[in-house]
């Protein structure tokens, strides 16, 4: 009798889970949306919400302008930006930084060389140009959103 | 069914090849082995007897000391090389059944059996069978040679999924060995789960003969039917209630509850300001009033000379076609359109990705000088590095940045595909469509061009008339058709009903749940038990308020309080010891009351580990004997495992004749070379 093997047919990953254009989207992050390359956890996952959650970036776009009743919004924890900062921490492309509440994440040397290398070939163009609408964000502008009350 | 058991050796060799052995024979009657302190094996050679018919679920928990990988022999700890249970059981006729099975190193699935006495052994004439799936049906089973070998019948009860299933003999077993560890703290506490819907209230009724388990099943395949016949009556009274009221007709006399007792249905008109007029009712007055206008009829025709009306019809008739053609099709195009705009919409998500994807290996080529990117491992989270973001806990196997390509790229492709084939689809249909809408718009000029001529040619109190009998042809069309959709609707909910209501009183009948029968003998069991419990002194509750619930089968006390009278279990309200106490009366009366019902499956045998739990008194512990000799003297066989210090029981046992087993103070199992087995 022949026999049979099943055998499971590999699953394809959306794009966004994939590794290195998630380390580009780290380095963009810091650099052209935090002060001194240098940003919070919480700030990071704001920035990473921004970037993937298309509904998020319309209504934080649309309150932004002061259309929008605060208690709408809502940025989401990313268990795979966590992952995604380890291996940059791994890489050496990001490094930690004690501060008196915490820890901060700075672009290191080896991360400004690879942020001139994306500019150069002018790779995730499109992560770029939606840092520019973005622009520079503090933790004040996101305790604005984020501590809400009623 | 019948089974005694005969006779059980246990052989253990261990590593040095020393070997051990135990060797009992058992009365026919009762058997009682006594050893004065704890711990000496008693409840090994208890387990055993269970183990050697495979019914390891009866001791799940307590198999340990039985396969144990050392022991301690004179004492030191040696290990156990091999160890093995022999067993000689025997069935009504008389015949023996030997079997043997391997305990150590592994407790084996499979067992050796041979057709004969133990001291017939013969490694040359045994045969193997296995336990475990299967061993119920298959021809190697070693249960469906058990249950041929003690004459256990194969009883269909019904399963949790409303099936039915096997009653398989661990069942009974559970009744009928009451073993140490768990077996005390419950009436069949050992009882495994296989699925039987109340497995306790099924096996107590087959174990005391009753017809119970048969009643169940006819009961739910009645209630299955008859819940069938009402979900189709309503189905069907839905479907025609709807017909009629979308017509402005009404159901009266027709029960919306099928179990209502009347049934003459009346569909009539129910219209605001109206009175209620039957369907035939309405059918008479429109054939009444035809015929009035017979005569008119001849005249109508002769004047339609140039075949004008039926060409009218006609066309009628070609345009209604081509208009239903039409919204055929139009369905269709619409759903194309749709299918093409959510194809599209997966295209554009797809080349999205693609785009993501092919950016994603030329970052990758950023890193390639880099040595990190080689690394299996991320030195800070310690997670291997597969290029994705996922966890590497998943299970499932995930595609290769270039496989992921390559399968994108098959995807829009294929979807490209599929977008054309499905844009020249709907181009066709588009052209179809405008083809049969111009056909449409120039048959519409030839009908209104020819109802011109026709009202020019006929006198309008002459066309008024036509079209009022056209009315009531149609009319008297539609409700001749209402009629015999309606009444041949009342005939098929009439049999339902009918075929409802048979059924419906079947159950009913049988919804006292025992029979006459059944009932004699739970009354039997009742008083056996009652009897039993008073003898082994039972105190807690007065005995006439324990009884047999019809319901459960289990002992339940009436407990009066001052406002209501309370049916509970009596385990609730009687002490510990009084506890043991209906347990032990419980398996007793079991025992006792196999006599009442040829069809019991109650095996003639029933095993106690430490029957003297909880601190029982000596006095009333020993009239269990009392009890245990009359039940061995009508032909049954009792297996006791006693610690007894004080030699009460010793005392009591050879008093009354019983087969003692001593041990006195030592292991059971000894050096003694006297094994009779090859």
């Amino acid at each position: 009798m022949a026999e049979l093997d099943f055998l499971q047919r590999p699953i394809d990953i959306s794009s966004d889970l994939r590794l290195y254009r998630r380390l580009a989207m780290l380095v963009i992050s810091l650099s052209e949306c935090c002060r001194g390359n240098t940003g919070s956890l919480r700030q990071l996952h704001f920035i990473n919400s921004f970037y993937l959650d298309d509904k998020f970036q319309e209504l934080y776009l649309t309150f932004r302008e002061g259309y929008l009743p605060l208690k709408i919004l809502s940025p989401s924890a990313d268990p795979y930006l966590n992952r995604c900062i380890n291996y940059a921490l791994g890489a050496e492309i990001i490094e930690q930084k004690k501060i008196q509440n915490g820890y901060r994440l700075i672009l290191t040397k080896k991360g400004e060389v690879f942020l001139e290398n994306l500019k150069e070939l002018e790779l995730a163009n499109d992560l770029f140009a939606l840092s520019r609408t973005l622009g520079k964000l503090s933790d004040t502008d996101i305790n604005k959103v984020v501590n809400i009350e009623g | 069914m019948y089974l005694k058991f005969s006779r059980l050796i246990l052989e253990v060799t261990l590593f040095g090849d020393e070997k051990l052995n135990c060797d009992i024979e058992f009365s026919d009657g009762c058997t009682v082995i006594i050893t004065d302190t704890n711990t000496k094996g008693k409840s090994s050679i208890i387990n055993a007897l269970v183990l050697a018919l495979g019914f390891d679920d009866l001791v799940k928990s307590n198999v340990s000391a039985l396969v144990n990988e050392t022991l301690k022999y004179k004492g030191t700890d040696h290990k156990i090389k091999s160890a093995y249970i022999y067993l000689e059981i025997k069935n009504e006729d008389g015949d023996f059944l030997s079997v043997r099975r391997e305990i150590q190193p592994d407790l084996s699935k499979g067992m050796l059996v041979s057709f004969s006495k133990l001291s017939d052994w013969n490694s040359d004439n045994v045969r193997e069978y296995y336990i475990g799936q299967n061993s119920y049906n298959g021809e190697k089973g070693f249960h469906r040679l058990l249950s041929n070998f003690t004459d256990f019948p194969e009883i269909k009860v019904l399963s949790y999924d409303e099936d039915t299933m096997r009653l398989y003999m661990e069942y009974v077993f559970s009744a009928i060995f009451i073993e140490q560890k768990r077996g005390w703290s419950d009436i069949m506490a050992n009882m495994p789960f296989y699925r039987v819907r109340d497995p306790k209230r099924s096996t107590i009724s087959e174990i005391l003969g009753m017809d119970f388990i048969r009643n169940n099943l006819i009961r739910n395949k009645l209630n299955y039917e008859v819940t069938k016949l009402k979900a189709s009556y309503e189905e069907r009274l839905n479907t025609l209630r709807n017909y009629l009221n979308t017509r402005h007709f009404s159901l009266k006399n027709l029960p919306i509850d099928i179990n209502s007792e009347v049934w003459s249905p009346i569909a009539y008109l129910a219209l605001e300001g109206h009175e209620q007029r039957s369907i035939s009712l309405l059918l008479k007055e429109r054939r009444e009033t035809l015929n009035t206008y017979d005569d008119t009829i001849s005249e109508t025709e002769e004047s339609d000379e140039n075949g004008l009306k039926e060409k009218m019809l006609n066309i009628s008739d070609e345009i209604s076609t081509l208009t239903g053609i039409k919204s055929e099709k139009d369905r269709t195009l619409s759903s194309l359109q749709n299918a093409i705009s959510l194809y599209t919409e997966r295209k554009k998500v797809i080349e999205e990705d693609l785009a993501k994807n092919k950016e994603e290996v030329k970052i990758r080529k950023l890193f390639s000088l880099d040595n990190w990117s080689v690394k299996e491992q991320c030195p800070v989270c310690e997670q291997s590095i597969d290029e994705s973001l996922l966890s590497q806990l998943k299970s499932f196997p995930t595609m290769s940045i270039d496989e992921n390509l390559k399968y994108l790229q098959e995807q829009k492709v294929i979807l490209e595909e599929v977008i054309k084939i499905e844009i020249s689809e709907a181009d066709t249909l588009e052209k179809e469509i405008a083809i049969i809408s111009s056909q449409i718009k120039i048959l519409m000029e030839q009908h209104a061009e020819i109802q011109n001529s026709l009202s020019k040619s006929i006198p309008s109190e002459l066309m008024e008339r036509a079209r009022s009998i056209a009315r009531l042809e149609q009319e008297i069309k539609t409700l001749e058709h209402m009629e015999e959709y309606t009444q041949n609707t009342f005939v098929i909910l009439k049999q339902i009903y009918d075929q409802y209501h048979r059924k419906h009183g079947m159950l009913v009948r049988l919804k006292n749940d025992l029979s006459d029968a059944d009932g004699k003998i739970l009354n039997k069991f009742q008083t056996k038990f009652r009897k039993f419990l008073q003898r082994l002194g039972y105190n807690s509750f007065e005995i006439n308020s324990l009884f047999i619930d019809n319901n459960t089968f289990m002992p339940r006390v009436i407990f009066n309080n001052s406002e209501q009278r309370k049916k509970m279990r009596p385990d609730f309200g009687s002490s510990a010891s009084d506890w043991i106490r209906i347990i032990t009366a419980y398996t007793l009366a079991l025992h006792s009351c196999r006599e009442n019902s040829d069809s019991t499956v109650h095996p003639n045998v029933t095993v106690f580990d430490e029957p003297k739990q909880q601190n029982l008194d000596y006095e009333d512990h020993l009239h269990f004997y009392d009890i245990a000799k009359e039940v061995c003297d009508n032909g049954g066989q009792i297996i006791v495992a006693e610690t007894d210090k004080e030699h009460f029981i010793r005392t009591k046992a050879s008093k009354l004749n019983m087969k003692i087993i001593d041990f006195k103070e030592s292991y059971i199992l000894s050096d003694r070379p006297n094994v009779p087995v090859n």
